[in-house]
């Protein structure tokens, strides 16, 4: 599977699974060039992700049937709380 | 008739209170004045109705596990005994427990939907879907202005920035509250961008937590495609959309936590797997390696090659063993030439002559080697390097 098609937890744990065998003994060398190739692009898929910028916060504002959605700023940091 | 003491008095009366049937233990409906909750933990009030009031206490160990604050002015059962506080001379109703009216409705209707959905199959646990590991966006349901929707933007931003988050504002409580949630839910499970729906609210008393034990509102939850994590009021706080959905959280902090990994956990997760697969590649090579210089070592060994260069060596050296011999041998064979050259040289008669000496020969030519032989007028011959000289004796003396 190409790795830009994985999700984050298919790819680790297939980064996970390439170690494991990549740790038994009886693996030919052109072999584990390959898992190792595969596991840094794996390792640098994971990482960009978690490296991702901030995402955004938005708000639904329901007008009619329609949704629009506006960026939240917190509305309630200085509106009294109506749960405590 | 003897006077009885005050304390004798009050002692009666109270055991007659405490014998009594009904005021051992009874429930009294009232509103609560006077309330004051003493710093020892124990609860001081009145009940009262239109007509008429009554002392009541309630204890630190009865009233810890209330789920409601009293407060003035609150309507209540309370449950527990009537008796006399003797050193006053006052009765009172010593509280064991107290429900705010109403509340004991509420409560039977929770039950009832909560074992009416349970036996559905709507808590089960095989139908609850799994929590994404990393959602993209998550979808939140609840009030836009209350402090759960800042705790969870805000944990959430904390743990895992790179995170989206999508409100729809929804009353929390109240009749249209149920309503709004469902429909709030509905939205986000209908866009494909949502990998997970947080629906909650903060801390409230049992009525207004009570828009999330509606059965409508369970039965939408139960339906969605998309996991759901409930998150009403606190720790001790249940709701039936807490049973009906994939995940309950205790507080909406808790289910911005349980909605989203550490990301420094994630990295740190990541790098040690990245890690250890280097250090086995290393490992690996390093002994592939050592196997490579090892089977090199032996084909070196074995090779022909070094073999006819090891036999060559050989041959040169017998070669080169067996030119020193002769040459020294040869050496030697002109040594003993020459020495043998010297001593003929040292036996040659003109090498005397050379010195000086002269040969003498009698007339026969025979050499003369002592005088006894000879006499006076006796002819010789002397022979010297460079001619021959005839003489005669003249004198002789023996030595």
């Amino acid at each position: 599977m190409e790795i830009k098609d994985l999700s984050y937890e298919q790819a680790l744990k297939e980064l996970e699974a390439l170690l494991s065998q990549m740790e038994e003994d009886d693996l030919n060398l052109n072999d584990t060039i390959d898992k190792f190739k595969r596991s840094m692009e794996l390792y640098e898929f994971c990482r960009n992700i978690l490296d991702k910028a901030e995402g955004e916060v938005k708000l639904i504002l329901k007008k009619g049937d329609t949704h629009e959605e506006i960026d939240f700023k917190d509305v309630s940091r200085e509106a009294i709380d109506e749960d405590n | 008739m003897r006077a009885l003491m005050v304390h004798e008095v009050n002692g009666y009366i109270k055991k007659l209170l405490t014998n009594d049937l009904l005021l051992s233990y009874l429930s009294i409906e009232g509103e609560i004045s006077n309330y004051t909750h003493h710093y020892s933990g124990h609860m001081y009030f009145s009940l009262k109705d239109d007509k008429s009031r009554i002392k009541c206490v309630m204890f630190k160990g009865d009233n810890s596990d209330l789920n409601f604050k009293p407060k003035d002015g609150s309507k209540v059962i309370v449950t527990g005994a009537v008796s006399l506080y003797e050193k006053d001379g006052s009765y009172q109703v010593y509280v064991k427990k107290m429900e705010p009216i109403g509340k004991g409705d509420l409560h039977k209707a929770f039950e009832e939907l909560k074992t009416k959905l349970e036996k559905e199959g709507l808590f089960s646990q095989d139908s609850k879907k799994e929590l994404p590991l990393l959602p993209k966006k998550i979808g939140v349901v609840t009030s836009s202005t209350g402090a759960a929707i800042r705790d969870i933007v805000s944990i959430i931003k904390r743990r895992y920035p790179p995170c989206k988050i999508l409100i729809y504002p929804a009353l929390v409580q109240g009749e249209q509250a149920p309503l709004e949630i469902i429909n709030g839910l509905k939205y986000m499970d209908s866009r494909d961008d949502i990998d997970l729906i947080i629906t909650g609210r903060g801390g409230g008393s049992f009525e207004e937590l009570f828009a999330f034990s509606n059965e409508d509102l369970a039965r939408c939850i139960f339906s969605l495609k998309t996991p759901v994590i409930s998150a009403v009021g606190h720790e001790t706080d249940f709701a039936i959309s807490d049973f009906v959905a994939d995940k309950r959280a205790a507080t909406p902090s808790m289910a911005a936590e349980l909605a989203v990994p550490d990301i420094r956990n994630l990295k740190d997760e990541l790098d040690s797997i990245k890690n250890n697969i280097e250090k086995t590649i290393d490992h690996k090579i390093l002994e592939k390696n050592r196997n490579l210089l090892s089977h090199y070592r032996t084909l070196k060994y074995l090779n022909p090659e070094s073999i006819l260069k090891d036999k060559k060596m050989e041959i040169d050296n017998i070669l080169r063993h067996i030119q020193y011999n002769l040459t020294t041998r040869i050496i030697r064979k002109d040594k003993l030439l020459s020495e043998f050259k010297n001593r003929l040289n040292l036996l040659d008669p003109m090498i005397p002559l050379e010195k000086g000496f002269g040969l003498l020969t009698d007339e026969d030519g025979n050499i003369v080697k002592s005088i006894k032989s000879l006499n006076l007028n006796d002819k010789l011959n002397i022979r010297m390097l460079d001619g021959k000289l005839k003489t005669v004796i003249v004198e002789k003396e023996e030595n």
